[in-house]
This record gives structure tokens, sequence and C-alpha cells, in this order.
């Protein structure tokens, strides 16, 4: 799901870059104000080789099989190092493998790491909300990687369709729309249903990897309640 | 007259970029056998094992587990492998589902599934584990369930690609007894030269590739101009 | 498995021997102006230029045609598709489709801007190693820590691809279905990824330590770079210049 090189205007890949680099300027704001930004460096990049290499996984949903993106999770995993880690791991996608492209990067990177971010405060709304407990997390986390994916690709789409121009009323684009939306919503369960099996997954083996990177206060508010 | 649990056949094996790890291996093990496989670093005894498992596709030769030949792409409830590393293996969050893991995809009933894997954890003392998180494990422990893992689905040839691996005196001790107990044929790749001398029954040597030697451990084990050819070290035993 | 576009890094050439910062950004002007154009009639002297890059750069056609396989199936799709839904001047009409002229030009401006940008990036990225390409951005101002995360990154990819390979191995053996979709098959995959986040956790946590112990985080000077000749300087200003008329040429006529 990137968009290469070529298809769109030069206005359209300079805005991507404009939206990327000032979210990815703001992320990294907000790392250098936690206490050892180097800390997480290593982790983030390697838990960015793992989502990477996971979406080379695929699942069966007969009659074809889908990839996954995992930006939902990702953004739950972490934090503020997601829109980095999208930045680099679409860089070596484009460079690598010629998925998506070097003038459409920032599109691409603001399409997956925008929704990544939203996911990412979502679940730590849960925080806020007293949502702690493993069914709550659970809930939270699928919400939080449906909403990723399913942003994403109405953020894809709707640049395709905005951009390329046709032959096509606002009414049919919109219907073109809706039905690639509709038929999408069978994926977009399914990242919601791994983000939560990951999700509590982690809660029992690793929850480290869940809180290290909420926002400073709501650890202790965790720890708080036990 | 059983066919004989593993044969391999003038098999040769490869990958993309190094097309040639495997040339011409023959090799027959008997069911309840032991046999030890050993050979330097990159000889392909991990190639060897994914190649008898239906993991890769040979380029060359036959295998054949029970006297059933083997396709590459389809599974083998016949052979079990342990893996080098652990880690490798265990990936459920609890001992108990990461035994029941290959059990279920068996298709037997809950109970049944229920009784293998008690069964399991009992032959490879870990039931007091059974709901733990497998990566919080000390290394022996991991090792151990991961043999779990392995006999639950009962098969009847076990490649184990250095069981003794991360392993400390007594974790490799418990290893050694359940070597000698366990009933299925195995093929058992080491560098613990020692652990082989002591387990298995028969000893086959591996270099780039080709199967350079097959007799008795004390044979092999102690010749020490053949082990100097092919980079391994006389055992101390055998000093 | 081949991971960066190394194969072809020490080739002699001129474009190898250029300055890398001066390269890069030479490269990626022509780049933004291939992106530019929005006309036909400058499609030949894109072509033109990029492909004189390609040749001075002596980077082998094979390489290109390899690299260009993947986003080749999406571009096919684009100019099957926009002949017959842009435009409103019919081309051809054939039953009840009609092939619009609007529409061809479309899909041939895709086409090409496409492949002149693939093109380029080969240049860009295949004419140096990837540490020098990485310091290079650095240099260009690319912020220290995406540029660690970047060289983290790369280092552990293949690694990582290893231990996915190696688990599916595992699974597969102990009976994994991986062509049917079931009750156990999001729980396995869910595992399989956790599984993987904590193995890689714990590995950045031993990297991280076994870097601190070496003094990782601590304030350095920043590498000096390699001078800049005269004629690294008028290959970045002839460059800038090609890129700067086609800029100029696709706005007087878009």
């Amino acid at each position: 799901m990137h968009i290469p090189d070529g298809i769109l205007p030069l206005a359209v890949c300079g805005a991507g870059y404009a939206t990327t680099a000032t979210l990815t300027w703001y992320s990294l704001r907000q790392i250098q104000r936690r206490p050892d930004p180097h800390a997480m460096v290593p982790r983030a990049a390697l838990l960015t080789a793992v989502f990477f290499v996971a979406s080379w996984i695929h699942i069966p949903l007969p009659p074809i099989s889908v990839h996954l993106i995992l930006n939902g999770l990702l953004g739950v995993i972490l934090g503020w190092y997601a829109m980095p880690a999208i930045l680099v791991g679409l860089f070596f996608q484009a460079v690598m493998f010629q998925h998506g492209g070097i003038t459409t990067l920032g599109v691409n990177a603001t399409l997956m790491g925008l929704p990544a971010l939203l996911a990412y405060g979502l679940f730590q709304l849960r925080f806020v909300l007293h949502l702690t407990g493993r069914f709550a997390t659970g809930a939270v986390a699928f919400v939080a990687g449906a909403l990723g994916l399913g942003l994403a690709v109405l953020l894809f789409y709707g640049v395709l369709v905005a951009t390329i121009p046709a032959n096509l009323d606002v009414a049919t684009e919109q219907a073109a729309l809706t039905l690639i939306a509709l038929a999408h919503i069978p994926v977009v369960i399914i990242e919601g249903i791994l983000t939560t099996l990951v999700v509590l997954f982690l809660l029992r083996v690793k929850p480290e990897l869940l809180t290290d990177n909420a926002p400073v206060g709501a650890t202790a508010l965790l720890s708080e309640q036990g | 007259m059983h066919p004989p649990a593993l044969a391999v056949i003038n098999l040769a094996c490869g990958y993309a970029n190094r097309p040639t790890v495997l040339q011409g291996v023959s090799l027959v093990v008997h069911p309840a056998e032991r046999v030890g496989l050993i050979g330097p670093n990159g000889s392909g005894k991990t190639t060897l094992f994914l190649a008898i498992c239906g993991i890769l596709k040979p380029q060359a030769g036959t295998v054949a587990l029970f006297g059933q030949p083997v396709v590459a792409g389809q599974f083998y409830p016949s052979v079990g492998m342990l893996f080098q590393n652990p880690d490798e293996q265990l990936f459920c969050p609890s001992v108990r589902d990461d035994i029941a893991f290959g059990v279920v995809n068996l298709g037997l009933a809950p109970a049944e599934v229920a009784a293998r894997v008690a069964q399991a954890m009992e032959q490879t003392g870990v039931s007091h584990l059974a709901d733990r998180v497998p990566h919080h494990l000390s290394g022996g422990e991991k090792r151990m369930v991961a043999i779990a893992g392995v006999i639950a689905m009962q098969p009847r040839l076990i490649l184990y690609d250095e069981p003794d691996a991360y392993l400390d005196r007594r974790a490799r001790r418990r290893l050694v007894q359940f070597l000698l107990t366990h009933p299925a044929a195995s093929l058992i790749a080491s560098h613990d030269l020692e652990l082989i001398a002591e387990v298995c029954q028969r000893v086959v040597v591996l270099d780039e590739g080709r199967l350079v030697a097959d007799g008795l451990p004390p044979d092999i084990l102690s010749n020490a101009a053949l082990m100097e050819r092919h980079g391994l070290e006389v055992p101390s035993i055998y000093r | 498995m081949e991971l960066w576009l190394d194969q072809y890094a020490t080739v002699q050439s001129p474009v190898h021997r250029w300055e890398a910062r001066c390269r890069f950004v030479g490269v990626l002007s022509l780049i933004i102006a291939c992106a530019a154009i929005n006309h036909i009639a400058l499609l030949p002297f894109a072509v033109l230029i990029v492909g004189g890059y390609y040749l001075a750069a002596r980077l082998p056609l094979s390489f290109l045609f390899t690299r260009l396989r993947y986003p080749g199936m999406f571009l096919l799709v684009v100019v099957a598709v926009v002949p017959f839904a842009t435009g409103t001047t019919v081309f051809v009409q054939a039953g009840p489709l009609s092939i619009y002229q609007e529409g061809l030009a479309q899909a041939a401006l895709i086409a090409t801007r496409s492949g002149c940008i693939l093109t380029l990036s080969l240049v860009l990225f295949g004419t140096a190693p990837f540490l020098i390409t990485v310091r290079t951005m650095r240099a260009l101002g690319v912020p220290a820590l995406l540029v660690d995360m970047m060289l983290f990154f790369y280092r552990y990819l293949a690694d990582t691809a290893a231990l996915l390979t190696r688990r599916q191995h595992a699974l597969r053996l102990r009976g994994m279905q991986t062509r049917r979709l079931d009750g156990r098959t999001l729980p396995t995959v869910a595992a399989l990824t956790g599984s993987m986040l904590v193995q890689s956790f714990e590995r950045s946590e031993r990297v991280y330590h076994a870097m601190r112990v070496r003094g990782y985080g601590q304030a350095v000077a920043p590498p000096t770079n390699p001078p800049i000749h005269p004629a690294d300087w008028l290959g970045l200003a002839a460059t800038l210049l090609l890129a700067a008329l086609l800029v100029c040429a696709a706005l007087m006529l878009g």
C-alpha cells in the first residue's frame, strides 16, 4: 500500500514531505524530552526491523492472501518513535525493493505515520480513562489497530482518487471510495484482532514493551493501580 | 523387515546464494538407533536436517522417512526437529500452549492433546513449568521445553541440532539421560564429542557438504588423523 | 539476501568519483525536476538526461530491469486503465470503450516520470556503498537520531529476516497450516510476531548496554567531510542547471 514514483504531482509530493517533516520534527522533539533519548534508539530500530519483516507474513483470506501492515501496533509499541521508524522503514522499502518511491516517501510516511501516532494516542488514553485491565487493554488495542490501518487505507485511496484525473463526478468518486473502504473491512478487522492478540501477548510476556514509551507520569499511574 | 527410519540417497542441496552446501550425501538411520552427526561449523549439518524434514527442496537425490518418500513442502509428523536456539522454537505465551501447539496440529481431541502434553512434560521433567512464560525460563529449561514440544507429537525420528548448546553441566546431564532413554531414532548434531561418545551408537562425519566417515564412536572419535583432517579434536576420553 | 544496492558501488565512473554530497544534491534535484514534468513534450528531454546520467554511472542495464520489475506491475495497471478513464477527446473507439487522447498522454507521463525517477534513484543509491550514503545524508542535515536508526535497522534487518525464516520453519515442522484461515491462524501469527518483538527487544537491550560500555551517547565531534574539488562543484552546477531548465519548461508549458 505504497504510492510509487511518478503518479503524484510534484505539489502533492512536496506537501507529503512537509507533513512528514513536521510530524517527524515534533516526534523528535518529544523524544529529546525523555531523560535518555539515546536509550531507545537501538530498541526502536530493532523493533522496526521486526515490523518490516512481519509485513512479509501473509494471512490467508480465501480466495486471496493479505500481508500485514501493523502500523497501528507499531504506533502502540513505539510511541513517538513511530514516525522515525516508519520513515526509516519506508526509505529502505523504496530503495531496496522499489516499493513506494523516493519522491512519494513523504506522502507514504504521512499515510502510515499519522494513523500510527493516533493509535498511540488512543492507546495511551487508557491511562487517563483508567482502562488498564486485561480486557479493556485488549479492546483499546483492537480499536487502535483497526483505526491505524483503516485510516491509512482511507488516506491512501483518498490521495489517489483526488490526484489522478479521471472522468468521474463527485458522487461517483465518493461511491468508489465507499466501495473500496468496505472491501477493506475484513483486513481492518484482522489487523485489529492481531493488534489485540499481540498486545495481550506482550502484556503477559514483556509488559515493559508497552509501558516504556508511555508519556511521563502514565507509568506511575499504572504502577499505582498495581 | 522394517524400513529404515531415515534413508537419504545421494542428496544434493543448497541455497540461492550458496548452491552446493550438500553434495552426494547418503545416510541410513535404523529405528531406535542414535546416530551422532559431527563436523566443523558450516559443514552442512543444519541444511541436511532441513532437507530431511522437507523444508528445503533437494537439487538431487531422495529422502525417505520410514519407507515414505519426503516431498518438500509437506508436513511429516513422523519426524521432529529440535532447533539449535530454543528461542526460535518457543513462541507461545505459556509453556503448556507451546508444547500443545504441534499436537493440536495433528488434529487430536482436546483430552488426547492434554494427555500428550502432560506426558511430554513428565518425560522431560518440565511439568512444574507448565504455566510459566517460555521467554522467562533459564537456558536449560527452555531446551527441555523445546524438546517436550517435539516429543509431544510422538515422532519416531528426532533430529537434534546442537541440543547441548547454551547448557550448563547439570542441564547437560539431564539431556544425556533423556537422550539415552527416549525410544525414538535420533540424529544428533553436536560439537560436544563427549556427548556423542556417551549417547550415540554410531557416528558420521560431515565436512564441506560430504559424508566422509561412518562408523562406531570409538573407531571414529579416536582416529586422530581423521579428526584432525576435518577440523575436529579427539575427545579426552579417547586420548 | 542482497539488501542495499551495493553490487555496483565500486565501479569506476565519473558519477562514482563525484563527491558524495554534490552527487546527492545534484541527482536529487534531477529527481525533483522529473517529478515536476507535466507535459509530454518534455518527456524526450527527460529520458535523454536521465539516460545520460545512467550511462555515465556505468551501471548495467540488467540492474535497471530487475529493479523495474516490481513498480512495473503497478505502472502497467495505470497505463492500462488511465487511457480509458481520463479525458474528453476520443482517440480510438472500440465498441463501448473509448480511448481518450488526454488519457494516453497522462499514461505516458506517469510511466515515463516513474521510470526516470526510478533510474535516477539507482544512480543516487547504487553508486556508493551504504555507509557512505548514510554519512552523506547526515552531512546534509538529516537528524542524528534518524541516521542512527537507519544504521541499526540495516545492521539487524538480515538477522531479523533470518529469525522469521527459522521460526516459520519451526512452525511448519509442528504442523502450522499456512494456506487456510482458521481459529488458530491469527493467534499463531500474533504469538510469532509478539515473540519476535520480545526477542528483538531483549537483544536491543544487550546491544545498547554493549554500546554504552564503549561510550555511545557521548557528544562527539562531527566527522570531517572530504574536500569538494572544483570539478565536483562544476558537475553540481551543471546538474542543477539542467534540473532548473526542466522545471522552468514544465512551469511554462503547465
